[in-house]
């Protein structure tokens, strides 16, 4: 006898999914599991000392980027590797709207006059990040969509490269080649806890919505995905927008980790950690974004340790230097091969099943 | 002026090179190979530490050899594996490895440049006619226009050749005919490691050091220019590496101050070309559907 | 012995099937048709005979020893060769890189150029257009070539799928007129047709098919029984699957 998994908060069977509109199969654990985790490790390592608390923070800014790449890929199947742009758009909007202004009059002097003078608090300027991120985004989108599987690779690919031009050297916009500094950090690690919950539900319930599944039916079928025709590219441009507007909310909220903010933090280094990230956790779920950035997270502290030195005994054991960086490449490219899924397998968090 | 000309026409054929290299792979398998510009960067690494010991000859045959052997062992070890995957994961794939090398290299290496002047001569003048012009841009063309044509001749004249040809067109199809699918990719391997270690030959005799990111920028030019030449061809791939080179050289001699923003036009222009005209300008019929 | 055996052949794409149950024995220089209407699984069935698509089930022998699972181009050099649906020829390649690249599935390299030869005698017009770009053939001229392309590695089956598809009535009968003279070569034949009455005239045996399973058997005989037809093809009787 096979017991039903109790947690569904299931609609009538008697219903068309139509009169449905919005959330569907809403199984509150797939939420919920991910949030204790998060909240647990967040505490649980922040206790450790303030420089544990640092690291915290920093893995909570990643998780968040991550969080913002599977909303899209995982959803639509479309590869990008763009979203490090709005993650620049992001940080320097909020860098720049909060940075103290006479800093931005003396270290960037050729800065557009109304980005000198702009000046709000760290929420707010949270706020602007999204909006300005997903407005980018929008209108990207509207063109990349209707790009598919390769081409829509090589194309966000470029759009990285022209956002790094830009920001890279215009000066009216931006510090440029410099790094914009003294910009406010977070007091507390609960700050950047609280955004990354708020990004893992928006997340999660873009996946669950009624156009969340819609968008993954044509995921496996690229022959439904053209019948459907115009319905797909606004799927996508949607689920590109908001995932432009969490990118740039993973890098406004970097530029308050790190105090400071420059163009190329948010270039190929960094978008080649989050990604994988999401392959190696899996990218079907926002479980799969989670333990992903978890696990390469503390693989990559514990690898730097070894880097640095660990006495084990009498002994002391180290990895050469960037030992850690080849690790976590190699990861990714066996966890391609070996098991495409990632380690959850693409599904998402789901309390033990008890039997009788 | 003959010599920015002269430069144009060298950096175009090196990117030539670089874009065909990336094209060969492209063609039987549809996999942009990121990791190519890791190709070129091991071919600079065993030219800098062959060279001054054993002389430029060796170090010439082991820098082909050693390139031509690590692209066949990212196939057979990676690619090949995923020979079912879609094309996302193959991008994906071939990103991985090229950080993967990146960071060996790092280990291995160091990540501190290591200098060595493989052929000073390269960078000596040579009279011709009167005018002054740098060895290295002559040779750099001659070497382009011998490989090229060697690998035009190859593509077009042998059967192994026009096996790949078929292979790029319709890989399901040539099986069935009974074109070997491992044979005919593992060539494309070896190729593409032949023409990036030209490539090393000639950008570190220019730079006069390597480091593990010695590809990198050369393989994001290439691959702007494979795709506006057209995913899929491989004349289209040449001439697109062609044309990015020199057009960018030719930039760098006339505009100065605004060739900052060159990357921007070229990659705005790559989604472009993505967008309308997806088997770039030698467009063949079956183009669209490739991408 | 039997040529061709295939028996309990499952087969699909992906996680789904779509073939489910499928025979045939075909001896040297036979002629078998199979039709049925569309999605009946006819392409799949011999997909899977060369290897192109994964037999989930079943077993297929060619001359005895069996090649399930083995690679597409190892069985046409056993003998097994493949016509696909829509031609298929190298739009880009000319008749003659077409042609060569038939010999590549051949068991030696001795007899090439007569193997070209021989089917450019078959297929004249392939003669004219040797150096011509392949894809600006016509329709027929393109499913010549396709065939002659086949040919060229001398199988001992040659399996045909759907070979009338987008041709005019006039040309049909060229190509097929052609299918005698290749038997006459003691090559044995194939034909996936949905347009049976193309095929079972001229077949010793005919399969019909229908959504994964072969139906039943018809011989020339069959064909002047359109009620024997209508129920293989339709199912009369049955109920919907």
């Amino acid at each position: 006898m096979s017991i039903e998994s109790s947690s569904a908060a299931s609609t009538s069977a008697a219903l068309p999914s139509s009169a449905v509109p919005g959330v569907t199969r809403f199984h509150w654990p797939e939420l919920a599991g991910p949030i204790a985790v998060v909240v647990a490790v967040t505490y649980v390592v922040s206790s450790l000392g303030a420089s544990s608390s640092f690291l915290v923070q920093g893995t909570l800014v990643t998780l968040v980027m991550v969080l913002a790449l599977q909303v899209f890929i995982g959803n639509s199947g479309v590869l990008s590797f763009g979203q490090a742009a709005f993650a620049m758009v992001g940080g320097f909007a909020s860098g720049l709207a909060t940075a103290p202004v006479k800093i931005k009059e003396n270290v960037l002097s050729d800065l557009w006059e109304p980005l000198k003078v702009l000046s709000m608090g760290v929420w707010p300027s949270l706020l602007l990040a999204v909006i300005v991120g997903m407005i980018v985004a929008f209108i990207t989108g509207l063109f990349l969509m209707r790009l598919n599987g390769l081409a829509a690779g090589i194309a966000t690919f470029a759009l990285l490269m022209v956002a790094d031009n830009i920001f890279f050297n215009w000066k009216k916009i931006g510090p440029g080649p410099q790094v914009l500094p003294q910009v406010p950090k977070f007091q507390f690690v609960d700050e950047a806890l609280a955004l990354a919950i708020i990004a893992l539900v928006v997340v999660y319930f873009m996946g669950i919505s009624r156009r969340g599944r819609l968008l993954r039916a044509t995921r496996e079928d690229g022959l439904a995905a053209r019948a459907l025709g115009t319905s797909v590219w606004r799927l996508r441009v949607l689920f590109f927008t908001v995932s432009g507007g969490v990118a740039a909310l993973s890098g406004a909220m970097y530029s308050h980790h790190a105090g400071a903010v420059s163009a190329r933090d948010f270039y190929l280094g960094f978008t080649f950690t989050t990604l994988a990230m999401l392959v190696i956790g899996g990218v079907a779920s926002v479980w799969g974004a989670v333990v992903g950035t978890l696990v390469v997270a503390a693989i990559g502290e514990v690898l730097l340790r070894l880097e640095q030195g660990v006495e084990i005994g009498n002994v002391l054991i180290y990895l050469p230097n960037g030992a850690r960086g080849v690790v976590i490449a190699a990861a990714l490219v066996v966890m391609l091969i070996w098991r495409q899924r990632g380690l959850t397998g693409g599904r998402e968090f789901s309390l033990p099943r008890f039997r009788r | 002026m003959i010599q920015t000309i002269l430069d144009a026409l060298s950096f175009g054929g090196l990117y030539g090179l670089a874009a065909l290299g990336i094209g060969l792979v492209f063609g039987v398998m549809r996999l942009v190979n990121f990791a190519h510009g890791e190709l070129i960067a091991i071919g600079a690494y065993l030219l800098v530490i062959t060279v001054p010991s054993l002389g430029l000859p060796a170090g010439i045959v082991i820098a082909v050899v050693g390139t031509a052997l690590l692209a066949l062992l990212m196939e057979l070890g990676v690619f090949k594996r995923l020979r079912s995957a879609g094309p996302a994961v193959l991008l994906v794939a071939s990103f991985g490895v090229s950080v993967l090398l990146q960071r060996l290299y790092e280990v291995i290496f160091g990540a501190l440049p290591l200098s060595a002047q493989v052929a000073p001569w390269m960078n000596g003048v040579i009279d011709i006619g009167g005018t002054t012009v740098t060895r290295g841009s002559i040779v750099t063309i001659i070497l382009a226009l011998v490989l090229l044509g060697g690998m035009w001749f190859f593509i077009d004249r042998t059967t192994l050749g026009l096996q790949i040809r078929a292979a790029s067109s319709d890989f399901q199809t040539a099986r069935l005919l009974g074109v070997r699918s491992n044979r005919v990719i593992g060539a494309a391997f070896v190729f593409s490691g032949i023409l990036a270690a030209a490539v090393a030959f000639v950008a570190v005799t220019q730079r006069g050091s390597v480091d593990p990111l010695f590809g990198v920028n050369i393989t994001i030019l290439a691959l702007v220019g494979t795709v506006i030449g057209g995913l899929g061809s491989l004349q289209g791939a040449a001439l697109g590496g062609f044309l990015v080179g020199s057009t960018i050289s030719l930039l760098n001699a006339f505009l100065g101050n605004y060739r900052v923003y060159t990357y921007t036009w070229l990659f705005i222009l790559v989604i472009i070309v993505l967008l309308v005209r997806p088997g770039g300008i030698v467009s063949s019929k079956a183009a669209k559907e490739r991408v | 012995m039997t040529l061709l055996k295939a028996t309990d052949v499952a087969a699909g794409y992906g996680k789904v099937d779509v073939l489910f149950n499928g025979h045939i024995t075909v001896e040297p220089g036979e002629l078998v048709g199979i039709v049925g209407p569309n999605g009946a699984g006819k392409s799949t069935f011999l997909g899977a005979m060369v290897g192109s698509v994964r037999a989930t089930s079943g077993s297929i022998e060619f001359n005895g020893q069996s090649i399930v699972g083995r690679k597409p181009e190892d069985i046409v050099r056993l003998g097994l060769s493949l016509v696909p649906e829509g031609r298929a020829i190298f739009s880009d390649l000319s008749v003659d890189e077409n042609l060569r690249l038939g010999l590549t599935g051949r068991r030696s390299k001795e007899g090439a150029s007569a193997a070209i030869k021989d089917v450019t005698d078959l297929f004249p017009v392939l003669t004219t257009h040797r150096d011509h770009q392949a894809g600006m053939l016509s329709g027929g001229q393109q499913q010549q070539l396709a065939i002659a392309r086949a040919l060229v590695s001398e199988p001992k089956v040659l399996l045909l799928d759907e070979p009338s598809l987008g041709l005019a009535p006039s040309v049909i009968q060229d190509v097929f007129g052609v299918l005698g003279r290749i038997q006459q070569t003691g090559t044995a034949i194939v034909v996936v047709e949905q347009r049976a009455h193309l095929v079972m005239s001229i077949a010793a045996r005919t399969l019909v098919m229908r959504e994964g399973h072969v139906r039943a058997t018809l011989t020339p005989a069959d064909a002047r029984d359109e009620e024997k037809l209508a129920e293989a093809y339709f199912g009369t009787g049955e109920d919907e699957a």
